[in-house]
This record gives C-alpha cells, structure tokens and sequence, in this order.
C-alpha cells in the first residue's frame, strides 16, 4: 500500500472493524447473514482505489510548518543568493552616499532594486501555502533577518576579540552605517514588494465578516 | 425531491461534517458514518471508501487524533477526537459555509435551515 508495515496493519485493523460494526448494524436491523456479508462488501468495491486514497490521505508530506514558513523564506533566500550572483558577475559597482563631512554609506543599487522581487516570491509562497500575516512578512524579510545575525555575529566576535573593556572602542558609527545600507532600506524595499501579499484573499476576509 | 445530496455536494461537506460530529464528542469511523447519516435525515451519507480517506487527511493534518481504545464489548476501536487546531479549523469552516449560503440565498433564493 505504500506506507510502513504497522501502518497497514493498523488501517486493515480499523477497516475490519468498520466492517464488522456495520455486518452487526444491518443484522440487527433485520438482514439476514448473507446479505449483511454482501452488504457489506459492497463497501471495499474498488479495492485499488481505495487503498490508492488511503495512501495519498496517510503519506507524509510537508508538514504546515515547512508548507507556511520555512519552503518561502528559502525560497526568498535562494532567489537573494541568485541575486548577488547576478549582481556581482555583472559588477555592479555600490552607490556612495556621503552622510556629513567624513562619513559615508554604500548603497548597492541593483541589489536594492531586486528586493521587492525577494519579498514578494517568500509572502507569496507563504500566503498560499494559508501562512498568517506575520509568518507571510517573515517569510518575505528572511534574507535580511538572515544578514542581521550575520552582522550582529560578527560584531560580537569582534568585540570579543578585542578584549574586555575595548567593546565600547568598536566603531559603532560605521557599523550602523552599514546596517542601514545593507539591511535597512533592502528590507524596505522588500517590505514593498511583500505588502501586496501581506492582504488576506478576499474570500477570507468576506467568510471573517 | 431528492432525499439524498449529490455526491459531489456531499463531498465539499464532508470535512465540515466529520469535525462539527466530532467536537461534541471522540467517535469511532463507523460511529461517525452512523451519526452522519442519522443527523442529516439521510441527506449525507459517507462509506468506508468516501470516510476513511477523510479521516486520515484530517488526521494528518492535526485536526482530529487517533487513539486505539477497548470499548465495553472488549473490542479495539479506534477513536477519534477534535484537537485544538480542529475547533479552530472547524470555525472557520462554519464562518466560509455561512457566508456561502448567504451567498446562495442572495443569488438563487436558497435558505439555511
């Protein structure tokens, strides 16, 4: 039948019983014994079919979790990987913005320019599989809260290895900086393309009502 | 008049009807069909093939949980009840089937009991 060997066991258990429940029912209603038999026989025609249904109804498949969470945020973060790819074979150059008089951001363009497409294929994907709206605007940001640990990883291992007491001399401008060019505004761009989905379908919203 | 709904009707009701049986108490498959067709006045009426497949779907998906148990005559049946997940999935069922007949009244003058 296609699933393990105690599962099948335990489904043929469970269709006797059926079966011998509802031989009891027509008996005691009146039938005689050969045509509660008949009867009920008459419920497995089409054995194949059934045992097919079963099958498909018993196999484990993605469970909600994966279907509503972590299929679309991969999917968001596969399609980022592609992204970067792209972006560093074709050699996009970053954008320079100068914030005062000696500091600076760098801004990647084309990079940025791509996250609506990122945040609208992860809360897409989730809000199909019936993702609430958090899951589906997590789903839709997960590159960038994937490169916010990251950093933060990052910024304690540096702090780390410069030594207790020295945490507080880490340039925390800068890392700020790059916070806001790296993480800040592609997730607001991401957040654009994500918004679309991040609406129940309408057929929801009416039922709700 | 037809006593008995088309199947394919039938089918569309058939999760609707296994977790509102079941959110009154835990039954057994035969139980369920039993209750099913009693509770609709014939109306809907599932067999082992059309059931069990359900219950399993249903199953699998957390809304109803199995448990073997020995009932009074000394035989195993296999119970089944609502979990948590279910009483949710069973009210937004009721709200979507709601709105469908309000729906159908406005456009084809048919009425909910």
């Amino acid at each position: 039948m296609g699933v393990s060997g105690t599962q099948q066991s335990e489904i043929v258990a469970e269709l006797a019983s059926y079966l011998e429940d509802l031989y009891e029912d027509q008996r005691a209603r009146g039938m005689s014994e050969s045509e509660a038999i008949e009867r009920a026989l008459k419920e497995v025609n089409g054995g194949r079919r059934l045992g097919r249904r079963i099958r498909k109804a018993k196999e484990e498949v993605m469970n909600e979790r994966t279907r509503k969470f972590w299929f679309p945020a991969l999917a968001s973060m596969a399609a980022a990987c592609g992204l970067v790819a792209v972006t560093a074979q074709l050699s996009y150059k970053p954008h320079i913005i100068l914030l005062g008089s000696d500091a600076t951001m760098l801004v990647y363009p084309a990079w940025v320019l791509g996250q609506p497409l990122l945040g609208a294929l992860g809360a897409y994907f989730s809000r199909r599989a019936g993702g609430s709206r958090l899951t589906r605007l997590t789903a839709g940001l997960f590159p960038s809260i994937v490169m916010l640990a990251v950093i933060c990883i990052v910024a304690l291992a540096q702090g780390l290895s410069l030594g207790r007491g020295e945490f507080g001399r880490m340039d925390w401008e800068m890392l700020a900086r790059a916070v806001m060019g790296v993480i800040v505004i592609p997730s607001a761009a991401m957040l654009i393309g994500a918004m679309p989905f991040l609406r129940d379908p309408k057929a929801q919203v009416l039922a709700r009502n | 008049m037809t006593k008995r709904v088309r199947s394919k009707i039938a089918r569309g009701s058939a999760e609707l009807a296994i977790l509102a049986l079941l959110s009154k108490e835990p039954l057994y498959g035969f139980e369920i069909s039993k209750r099913i067709e009693e509770d609709s006045g014939g109306a809907l009426r599932f067999n082992l093939a059309s059931l069990y497949p359900m219950l399993y779907e249903l199953e699998k998906r957390g809304w109803v949980k199995g448990q073997w148990e020995a009932n009074r005559a000394g035989r195993d049946r296999r119970y089944y009840c609502l979990t948590p997940a279910g009483k949710k999935r069973l009210a937004l069922l009721r709200r979507e089937w709601n709105f469908f007949f309000k729906a159908l009244h406005r456009l084809a003058g048919v009425s909910n009991a």
